[in-house]
C-alpha cells in the first residue's frame, strides 16, 4: 500500500495563531479515511493545504509520491491535480451557468474527462445538463460536485463535508458510488472530511480526528468501532473500577490515561478493548462505541 | 493554459450577449442624446472592460469559485494570463463593434424622423469609420489604463477587499501626475510633442504609439498580477 496523501509535520499560521500544529497524517492506496473534528478544528485548512491552496509555514505535502505545495511548478501541479476529484462543501460553481457549461470547463481541464460517464452520473442524481446552478437545491449542487469529482476517474477523491445537505437516501446514494469507485481500482483512496460519522462508519477504513489544529487521534476505524467501549457506570462504581488491577494495567499500556465524562447522574468512560472489559466487569454497561462517542470523549473528557 | 482560457470564456458566455445589448442601449441613449456618434461609440468601448472586470471577479467571489477553479488542473499563471486575455479581447470586440454601431447610427440619422436637423446633420458628419474606431478604443484604452491598476489588486484580494486600495491607488497615483505636470514646463521637447498630436495627418500613428503603450503597460500589469496571485490563500 503506497501513500496518496503524505502530510508531514505541517504548521500553517494565520499572524500568530496556528490553525494547524505540526499535523501528520496518510492517506493510503485503497483506503477511505475519515477526517473528523469540531467547526474549525482545522479540516478544511488542512484540505486547502493539501491541494496548494493555501502556503505553509513548516512541513510538506507528498501527493503520489512527489511533494507539492503552493509554489509547485506548473506542470507538476497539473499533473498531479488531473488525478485528484474534489468536493468542497458548497457547490461552488457560478450560479448563472448551466451544467452543460460546467461539464465543458470540466472536459476542458481535466485529460482524462469521461462524458458518458457524466452524464451517467447526472442521471443517476435526476439531474439534466439545461439545469443552472442557481435552480439546484444545495443537495443537488452536492450531487453535481460529485459527478464532476468522478467522471475524470481521478485516483484520489478529497471531499470535504461532501454528505452535507443530502438527505439519507442521497447520502446513501453518494456512499454506494464511492463504493462502486474505490472497488473499480485497488489503487485508489478518499479522504473524506464528514460531521456525519454514522456515514464514516459505513464506508471509512480508518479515522483521523483533528481539534485546534491537532491530530487527536488517527486510528484504524475497527479500533474504535469493533474494539473500544464505552462503559456507563455511577460514581462509586468508577472508583472502583479504577482502582482496579484491570484498569491499572490498561493504564500502564496506554500513554494517555482513561478519558470519562461527568453527566452527574453518571459517568462515561472509554475502554480501548470492551470485551476484555467486559470478561472483567460483566456486571457493568460496556456500549461499543461508536465514532461520535469516541470522538466527544476523546475531546470533551477529562483525562484520568 | 487553454483549460483557463476556456474556463473563462465559457462563464461569461451565457451573459456576454446581455451584457452587449445593455451596452448597446445605454450607447445608443448617451450618443443620440449628446447628438455624437463619437461619445456613442467611445461610451461602449469604455464600458465594457470595466463592466467586465467587475463581473469577473464578483463570479471568482461567488460560492468559492475561485478556490474550486484553483483545484483543477490549471496553474495559477494560466488563470491570470487567461483573465487579462480575455478582458483585452472581449474589451477589443466590443470596441469594433461600438464603432461599427456607431457607424450605423450616423449612416442611418437622415432616416430617423424623430431625430432634430442639428443632430441629424452632426451625426451625419461624423460618419466616419477611421473617427469611429478611434473613438472606440480610445474609451476602450482608457479603462483598459484603469485596469492596468485595478488588475494586480483585484486578482490579489478579491473586487471587495481591492475596491478599498483603489481609490488610494489612484490618489497617489493624481498627487504624482499634479507634482508631476510642472516639471514637464522645463523640458523642451514637451511643446513640440504637442504640436505632433495636434496634428491631424499624426493621428494613426499616435494611436499606434498609444495602443503599443497601453499593451506594454497591460503586459507589466499581468507579470505584477501573476506574481500577486501566486500568494494569495485560497
Amino acid at each position: 500500500m503506497t501513500n496518496l496523501i503524505s502530510v508531514r509535520h505541517v504548521t500553517k499560521k494565520y499572524s500568530d495563531r496556528a490553525v494547524l500544529d505540526d499535523i501528520s497524517l496518510d492517506v493510503p492506496s485503497g483506503q477511505v479515511v475519515g477526517f473528523v473534528g469540531v467547526n474549525g478544528a482545522g479540516k478544511t485548512t488542512t484540505i486547502r493545504a493539501i491541494l496548494g491552496l493555501c502556503a505553509l509555514n513548516t512541513g510538506e505535502v507528498i501527493l503520489f509520491g512527489e511533494p507539492f505545495s503552493s509554489t509547485s511548478n506548473s506542470d507538476t501541479a497539473q499533473r498531479i491535480k488531473s488525478n485528484i476529484g474534489v468536493v468542497f462543501d458548497t457547490c461552488p460553481f457560478v450560479t448563472e451557468l448551466p451544467i452543460k457549461t460546467i461539464a465543458a470547463i470540466m472536459r476542458n481541464s481535466y485529460p482524462e474527462w469521461d462524458d458518458h460517464a457524466f452524464k451517467t452520473l447526472l442521471t443517476q442524481f435526476g439531474l439534466t445538463l439545461n439545469q443552472k446552478i442557481k435552480s439546484l437545491s444545495r443537495g443537488m449542487g452536492m450531487k453535481l460536485q460529485v459527478a464532476c469529482a468522478l467522471a475524470h476517474r481521478p485516483q484520489l477523491l478529497i471531499m470535504d463535508e461532501a454528505t452535507a445537505g443530502l438527505d439519507p437516501m442521497a447520502r446513501e446514494e453518494v456512499l454506494d458510488i464511492l463504493r462502486a469507485y474505490l472497488a473499480e481500482d485497488e489503487n485508489r483512496a478518499v479522504l473524506l472530511s464528514s460531521h456525519i460519522t454514522s456515514d464514516l462508519e459505513k464506508i471509512a477504513d480508518r479515522i483521523v480526528c483533528i481539534d485546534s489544529g491537532r491530530i487527536i487521534f488517527d486510528l484504524e476505524k475497527d479500533e474504535i468501532t469493533d474494539m473500544s467501549g464505552i462503559v456507563k457506570c455511577r460514581s462509586n462504581e468508577f472508583e472502583e473500577i479504577m482502582s482496579s488491577d484491570f484498569i491499572q494495567a490498561t493504564l500502564a499500556t496506554t500513554k494517555e490515561g482513561i478519558r470519562y465524562t461527568n453527566h452527574g447522574y453518571g459517568i462515561d468512560f472509554l475502554v480501548p478493548d470492551r470485551f476484555a472489559f467486559t470478561k472483567h466487569f460483566p456486571e457493568i454497561v460496556c456500549e461499543r462505541a461508536t465514532i461520535e462517542g469516541y470522538m466527544q470523549l476523546m475531546l470533551k473528557g477529562e483525562i484520568r | 493554459m487553454k483549460a483557463a482560457l476556456f474556463s473563462e470564456f465559457a462563464t461569461i458566455k451565457n451573459i456576454f450577449l446581455q451584457m452587449m445589448l445593455i451596452y448597446l442601449i445605454i450607447g445608443v441613449i448617451v450618443g443620440l442624446s449628446a447628438g455624437s456618434v463619437v461619445v456613442l461609440a467611445a461610451a461602449i468601448g469604455a464600458m465594457t472592460p470595466i463592466m467586465l472586470l467587475f463581473t469577473l471577479s464578483s463570479y471568482d467571489e461567488m460560492n468559492g469559485w475561485e478556490r474550486f477553479r484553483a483545484s483543477l488542473p490549471i496553474s495559477r499563471s494560466s488563470i491570470v494570463l487567461a483573465r487579462y486575455a480575455n478582458l483585452l479581447l472581449c474589451a477589443v470586440g466590443m470596441a469594433l463593434i461600438a464603432a461599427l454601431v456607431g457607424f450605423l447610427v450616423a449612416a442611418s440619422a437622415p432616416y430617423l424622423g424623430f431625430l432634430p436637423e442639428k443632430t441629424v446633420i452632426a451625426l451625419s458628419e461624423q460618419c466616419d469609420v477611421q473617427l469611429l474606431l478611434l473613438a472606440a478604443f480610445a474609451g476602450c484604452a482608457s479603462i483598459l489604463i484603469l485596469a492596468t491598476f485595478m488588475l494586480p489588486l483585484v486578482m490579489r484580494y478579491g473586487a471587495t477587499k481591492a475596491l478599498r486600495f483603489i481609490p488610494v491607488v489612484v490618489c497617489i497615483a493624481f498627487l504624482a501626475i499634479v507634482w508631476f505636470i510642472p516639471e514637464l514646463e522645463n523640458v523642451p521637447w514637451i511643446y513640440s510633442a504637442i504640436q505632433f498630436i495636434a496634428n491631424p495627418s499624426n493621428t494613426l500613428l499616435i494611436a499606434a504609439i498609444v495602443a503599443l503603450s497601453i499593451f506594454t503597460i497591460y503586459a507589466a500589469s499581468c507579470f505584477v498580477a501573476v506574481k500577486l496571485y501566486a500568494q494569495k490563500e485560497l
